[in-house]
């Protein structure tokens, strides 16, 4: 299928070809773009299918380049927008509180490690797809999460060690 | 002791449980297409805005005197269920910035006007209609905070904007000043606010008893809302570096004390000041706080708004 990614392409066999990917990259955008998500999804749909054409397998795969062209727009919604101070229910119990912290540390973190850290441990990738995804070799996907992690356990603090 | 990997896999774990399935894909891709065909109308209606936006600055121009942060004379008029959904998105603001019972006003206005108010100058581009919320309380923002500053400094006041119709909103961070919605237009007030909230209460009765616990029950009490990392680097000095930015409530306790708890050769440890960390009401965390008997006194002004408790 990802042979005959063309322009002269209908969009039946392009959606045939996002679709078992679409649920991931919702997945991606609600984590990184918060309230934006939808625009971003949206948005990195729109960039795939006018590029479409642009899309090499040899270069990797279909699942990548999607999440790829999901982060880059993230990425774009991210320092296009003030600065955000996220509405959330009020924590009622402590596993939600706790939440509550984990997920403001993750947003908190350095843009690269962040998305390292979604990728990894949100969407369940591993490592060698993360590292496709971000650009970069697998040891430095492993030095940025190990990096992320300690960022984590400095903003977390108390018993986070 | 929570390992920073597992607590990343348990909570991504919960975060995948709830949630919901992903839009449709037919619907989008439908709409991915049409925003192809959508370049020309863009075009257009980029060159209309030019033309006006030229047109207004023409007419700014004509009318040197002219303040665009003037608000307009007509009162605002606000339906029972806009005003009740400004109420909850204040409240929800003022719960995660720490002070559920900070009081909250607002303001209709447009996304330029705000800008020309904040910045002295229209700054030009695209406007819509927004509402501005201000906060007042012990107010501290130690996360999702992406500007130049890191966290932001706290302060008594919080701005942030409200698109109509949307709940997502524009934050400025927490500022020592406030800004006058007044001249943005009719202010409505959302949340009275408290002065005597629980938490201070809480505080206070926390400062007594550990005033008398230590020989002076008369003593005066001041507080002001930081984080770990401030109020250990102003304390001890020694590692400012600390990146522990839980919220928490430095309290300064001045009188004369002696350490009744301590244990350990030679006399107890006396002194006139009690400084010590507790951790922030109202979330429902354990902070490793900290406990100091000296005679050097702590300038909590540097931290923020301070609260005189007794």
């Amino acid at each position: 299928v990802t042979s005959d990614l063309d322009t002269a392409r209908p969009t039946d066999v392009f959606a045939e070809f996002v679709r078992p990917h679409w649920d991931v990259m919702t997945r991606l955008a609600r984590r990184l773009a918060g309230d934006d998500w939808e625009d971003v999804l949206q948005d990195a749909l729109a960039l795939a299918w006018r590029t479409r054409a642009g899309y090499d397998p040899t270069r990797g795969s279909a699942r990548t380049w999607l999440l790829v062209l999901v982060t880059d727009q993230a990425r774009k919604a991210m320092r296009r927008r003030r600065p955000l101070l996220e509405l959330v229910d009020d924590p009622v119990d402590s596993v939600a509180d706790r939440d509550l912290d984990m997920e403001r540390a993750v947003r908190s973190l350095p843009e690269r490690q962040r998305i390292a850290v979604e990728l990894f441990y949100f969407l369940d990738l591993p490592v060698a797809d993360v590292a496709a995804a971000m650009a970069c070799t697998e040891g430095t996907v492993k030095s940025t999460l190990s990096d992320a992690r300690g960022n984590l356990r400095a903003r977390l603090g108390g018993s986070y060690r | 002791v929570i390992d920073p990997d597992e607590a990343l896999r348990a909570y991504a774990g919960r975060w995948s449980d709830t949630e919901p399935a992903p839009p449709d894909l037919d619907q989008a891709l439908v709409r991915a297409r049409r925003s192809r065909r959508r370049r020309r109308p863009v075009l257009l209606a980029a060159a209309c805005t030019l033309v006006l936006a030229a047109g207004l600055v023409i007419a700014t121009h004509a009318h040197p005197g002219s303040d665009p942060a003037t608000p307009p004379s007509a009162p605002t008029s606000v339906s029972s269920a806009e005003l009740a959904r400004l109420r909850q998105i204040a409240m929800r603001a003022a719960v995660n910035a720490g002070d559920r019972y900070a009081s909250a006003d607002a303001v209709r206005t447009t996304v330029r006007r705000y800008e020309s108010l904040q910045n002295g100058t229209d700054p030009g581009g695209a406007d819509g209609p927004i509402w501005v919320i201000q906060l007042h309380g012990d107010l501290l923002v130690d996360s999702g905070w992406m500007g130049p500053t890191n966290p932001p400094p706290p302060g008594p006041y919080l701005v942030f904007s409200v698109a109509i119709g949307h709940t997502s909103t524009g934050f400025d961070g927490t500022s020592r000043h406030a800004v006058d919605l007044a001249r943005l237009g009719t202010v409505v007030h959302l949340l009275k606010g408290r002065v005597l909230a629980p938490t201070i209460e809480r505080l206070r009765e926390l400062a007594t008893t550990t005033a008398a616990n230590n020989g002076d029950p008369d003593a005066h009490v001041e507080a002001v809302r930081t984080t770990y990392a401030a109020a250990d680097a102003l304390a001890d000095a020694v590692d400012p570096a600390i990146a522990d930015r839980h919220p928490v409530w430095l309290i300064q306790i001045s009188g004369d004390f002696m350490c009744n708890t301590c244990r350990g050769p030679g006399p107890q440890p006396r002194g006139h000041y009690i400084a010590m960390t507790v951790s922030s009401v109202g979330r429902g965390r354990s902070t490793d706080g900290f406990f100091s008997l000296t005679d050097t006194r702590l300038d909590l002004g540097r931290l923020g708004r301070v609260i005189t408790l007794r």
